[in-house]
């Protein structure tokens, strides 16, 4: 038996060797006559694509329908509007490429930016009931969905930039890997299905919501998301509300990000967050990253103002008509006659929504002393604009002794109708978030500004 | 068996080795020919100049039809009669023909059939998730003559073609699908209790039609018969998918069998008469019943399920007794220690199980709790009901002593009738109970 097996075997594969050797003709398959699907159109749109997105950044949309794009069985996705494509590839042309083309340069534009843009009309559900907004895949494709319902409002808009600079950072993560001490800072705590974590829970543990808490990718995209649409003032503010050991979480993820933008990609992330945020302010008109909206929430707690002292006066300069009231202020402090005072800083101190106090810091020898004016304040979240109003209480002590002195400064603020705003405008040295100031409504040129705390 | 083994193992290398050019069975490799089927069908398509009369049913919801025009350039417009703006409105959006498990027709932009498909119930009160589970992509079946028939890719559902008429397509393109949809509404708004006569053995039986024409997921457009049978107190029911068209509902499907005749259609037989027609043409008048048709008592937990008593002090039905112990009741409630409010109380009628469920809504301030209270019920053959206390849960047996003027001394005592009861200002329909031992002790509510 064992023989035969053996010659069988021989002689089946002497055969099958032979037979192997064997050559017919090339293989002859005309790929001209493959159906492809590859719908085009040449309207006005195609043409806004392709003049716009495709041929300066190989950038292509698809917005007619494709199930096997979203890939799931299980989902029902509605197909899109086609007069919604437009507007939302200038929104994404606005609020994302522009500003990494300003930062980042065409070169890296070109290089990373999802050659793949796949558009849908309704989200896409998923059986445990959340649904999907957008995804990412490979490094070259981005999908989005829900975009039956777009509107330039700023709920609307800012959502889905959020989407698009999340799904980005996953390019980029996939181009350049995340570096690994990332995970270690909420390590062990990453949890799935993360719809199981609630969200106070992942913001015990250091993450911006129960989506972060489900893997150290998402978090990292959050992270990044969050920081350039929702605003510096939100992550700080969403910081500052969670236990010591979250916040020291989330502010070691921020330097995590902006590092890894500079030694990946050579990318400056504080100016590319400013990017974005001057976007929202100037042209969606966001009112929830601005400034006034922040100060109304008491989240910057002052502003301390030192012309002669701080460098950023002489690089982005002052209002005259600030500086002339600073400057005159101070001269009456230190010419008045016979307490030889030298003068300090202005420090406004926001003490709560509807209230501020103005410290003078004045020295005399090597003795300092504060001098304090009250003032009610109120802010518009809408508008921005503040209102400062100086106490009718008279002052006493300090503030009674220096009361002429300072008045050219408590006459300004009390007599004008301020706007409150990102200010120095052209600020690009540092977070966006380190100076605030206001301008007087309606005479842009006439402002102050001064470093924030919180 | 060892040669054998052997010979055939060499037969079948041998065979294995055998080798000859490939030659199809057809003319054509298979993307020619399947590159024809697409070519032919977009043709098919595109080539009709006055458009397709399309319908479909939808595997959660009712039935929807559409006139649509298809262009070579892969442009398609269409009405539909999804609701007023769809049937007077065209619109326009892409289609195109691609291979996939066979041919297929995509409406690969939002239009009014993707509407169907759109999980978003915002879109027209889909499931969340899965709309009416109606598909976007409808795989190629057949075609002959004048008209052409997909299925859809998921979910299956036909949607048949028919190559319009210059007619037809005049009238879909002046608001006519408008019209017909609304002389269909009309006839039963004026026809309250319309009903058809139905010959069974030696007795003609009358079947009670009702129409639903809302987008509702559950019951919207869908066609009801529901009535007794011949015995006289069996019920039977049976609903249908149904689409608009301009002759008026079209039946989707064969599911309309009642007293074991098959309904496949209904018409307009001539300007103010409606008939349906069975699987052998044969004709049944739709006439108009003075009041329902059915006794209450044969319908309540089965076609209605709840009785609806609103949050009122007085409505339209309640009795004297009813109304003085109702106050009652709700003082003992307001004063008993809780502050609570009797307000809303629904019925719920199960006619297998023979189980009442009694829910009432009693806010304390502003934080709504509902108190259940559990009864079996018989049901005598005259329509006679007799309710029997079971028990309670936590709220509902803190409320019982509170309702003993309601509960305790009548509903759990008394035996009581139902029957029709329409509101002489809204026209709405309810139930009304009389007790048959106090008869000022009457209630009544909304119909559900």
């Amino acid at each position: 038996m064992k023989n035969f097996i053996k010659n069988s075997l021989a002689l089946a594969i002497i055969l099958t060797i032979a037979t192997s050797c064997r050559k017919t003709e090339d293989l002859d398959v005309d790929f001209n006559k493959y159906n492809l699907d590859m719908p085009e159109t040449n309207t006005d749109l195609d043409k806004w694509l392709n003049t716009n997105l495709l041929d300066p950044y190989n950038m292509k949309v698809i917005y007619r329908y494709n199930r096997y794009y979203y890939g799931d069985a299980a989902a029902d996705v509605a197909p899109l509007k086609p007069e919604n494509v437009r507007p939302m590839m200038q929104t994404v042309s606005d609020g994302y490429l522009a500003p990494y083309l300003k930062i980042a340069g065409l070169d890296f534009v070109q290089r990373t930016n999802p050659k793949e843009w796949v558009l849908y009309g309704s989200a896409k559900y998923q059986t445990d009931g959340s649904a999907i907004a957008g995804t990412a895949a490979g490094g070259r494709r981005v999908t989005l969905y829900g975009l039956n319902s777009f509107s330039l409002a700023p709920s609307f808009v800012n959502s889905r930039l959020y989407v698009i600079h999340h799904e980005f950072t996953h390019i980029l993560n996939q181009t350049v890997a995340i570096p690994i001490d990332f995970e270690a800072i909420s390590g062990g705590t990453y949890k799935q299905p993360w719809t199981l974590t609630s969200a106070a829970t992942a913001k015990d543990n250091g993450f911006l919501g129960s989506y972060a808490s489900g893997s150290p990718t998402e978090d990292y995209a959050e992270t990044t998301a969050t920081l350039l649409v929702s605003g510096q003032s939100y992550y700080d503010n969403y910081a500052n509300t969670s236990n010591a050991t979250a916040k020291s979480r989330l502010k070691l993820k921020e330097s995590n990000v902006v590092n890894y933008f500079n030694t990946a990609f050579g990318i400056d992330f504080r100016k590319l967050q400013k990017e974005v945020q001057n976007y929202l302010k100037n042209t969606i008109k966001d009112p929830s990253i601005s400034f006034g909206y922040w100060l109304n929430r008491n989240l910057y707690k002052s502003m301390t103002i030192n012309l002669d002292n701080d460098v950023t006066y002489s690089t982005y300069g002052i209002s005259d008509q600030f500086r002339t009231a600073y400057q005159t202020s101070k001269a009456n402090v230190i010419g008045l006659s016979g307490f030889n005072l030298g003068f300090g800083s202005v420090k406004l101190n926001f003490t709560s929504a509807t209230a501020m106090t103005m410290d003078v810091n004045f020295s005399q020898g090597t003795t300092n002393y504060v001098a304090t004016y009250n003032f009610t304040m109120s802010v518009n979240d809408a508008t921005g604009a503040v209102k400062f109003t100086l106490s009718s209480t008279a002052p006493t002590g300090n503030a009674a002794l220096l009361l002429t002195s300072v008045q050219p400064l408590l006459t300004y603020l009390n007599n004008n109708n301020f706007i409150a705003d990102w200010l120095p405008a052209s600020y690009n040295t540092g977070t966006y978030t380190n100076f605030g100031g206001f301008y007087v409504s309606g005479t842009p040129a006439n402002y102050f500004y001064g470093a924030l705390g919180q | 068996m060892k040669r054998l083994i052997f010979l055939f193992a060499c037969l079948f290398i041998f065979a294995g080795c055998k080798k000859s050019s490939f030659v199809s069975k057809f003319d054509e490799d298979p993307e020619v020919r399947m590159g024809e089927a697409i070519a032919k069908v977009k043709n098919i398509l595109s080539s009709a100049e006055n458009g397709w009369i399309a319908i479909t049913p939808t595997a959660d919801g009712g039935g929807y039809s559409f006139f649509m025009k298809f262009d070579a350039a892969e442009n398609v417009k269409m009405y539909a009669d999804l609701n007023d703006a769809s049937s007077t409105t065209e619109y326009a959006s892409y289609y195109r023909v691609k291979q996939d498990q066979g041919v297929d027709l995509v409406f690969d932009t939002f239009n009014y059939i993707t509407m169907l498909n759109d999980p978003d119930p915002a879109t027209l009160g889909g499931n969340r998730g899965t709309g009416f589970k109606s598909d976007v992509d409808f795989i190629y079946d057949r075609s002959s003559g004048d008209s052409i028939i997909f299925t859809g890719k998921r979910y299956r559902q036909s949607l048949k073609m028919v190559k319009a008429t210059a007619t037809q397509r005049a009238a879909y393109e002046s608001a006519g699908l408008k019209t017909a949809i609304d002389k269909v509404k009309s006839f039963f708004s004026t026809n309250k209790y319309p009903y058809i006569e139905i010959v069974s053995g030696t007795s003609t039986i009358k079947a009670g039609i009702s129409i639903n024409t809302t987008n509702n997921v559950a019951g919207g457009k869908r066609l009801t018969l529901t009535g007794v049978l011949a015995d006289g107190v069996t019920t039977a029911t049976a609903s249908t998918k149904f689409a608009f068209t301009l002759d008026g509902p079209f039946l989707l499907g064969t599911d309309l069998k009642y007293s074991s005749i098959t309904f496949v259609k209904i018409l307009w037989k001539d300007a103010s008469t409606l008939a349906l027609y069975d699987s052998t043409g044969k004709e049944y008048i739709v006439k108009n019943s003075t009041a329902p048709l059915t006794p209450l008592y044969l319908l309540l937990g089965a076609s209605y399920g709840n009785v609806v008593l609103p949050n009122a002090t007085t409505y339209t039905g309640w009795g004297s007794e009813y109304i003085s112990r109702r106050a009652t009741a709700a003082s003992a409630m307001l004063n008993g220690g809780y502050a609570l409010r009797l307000e809303q109380m629904t019925y719920t009628f199960n006619n297998t199980t023979k189980k009442m469920t009694l829910k009432v809504n009693m806010p304390q301030n502003a934080t709504q709790y509902v108190g259940t209270l559990n009864y079996t019920y018989t049901r005598g053959s005259d329509g006679i009901f007799k309710f029997t206390y079971v028990d309670a849960d936590g709220n509902g047996t803190l409320i019982v002593p509170f309702m003993a003027a309601l509960l305790g001394q009548r509903l759990n005592v008394n035996t009581f009738t139902v029957d029709y009861l329409s509101d002489p200002i809204s026209g709405g329909l309810y139930a009304q109970f009389k007790s048959i031992e106090n008869p000022n002790f009457t209630f009544s509510g909304a119909l559900q």
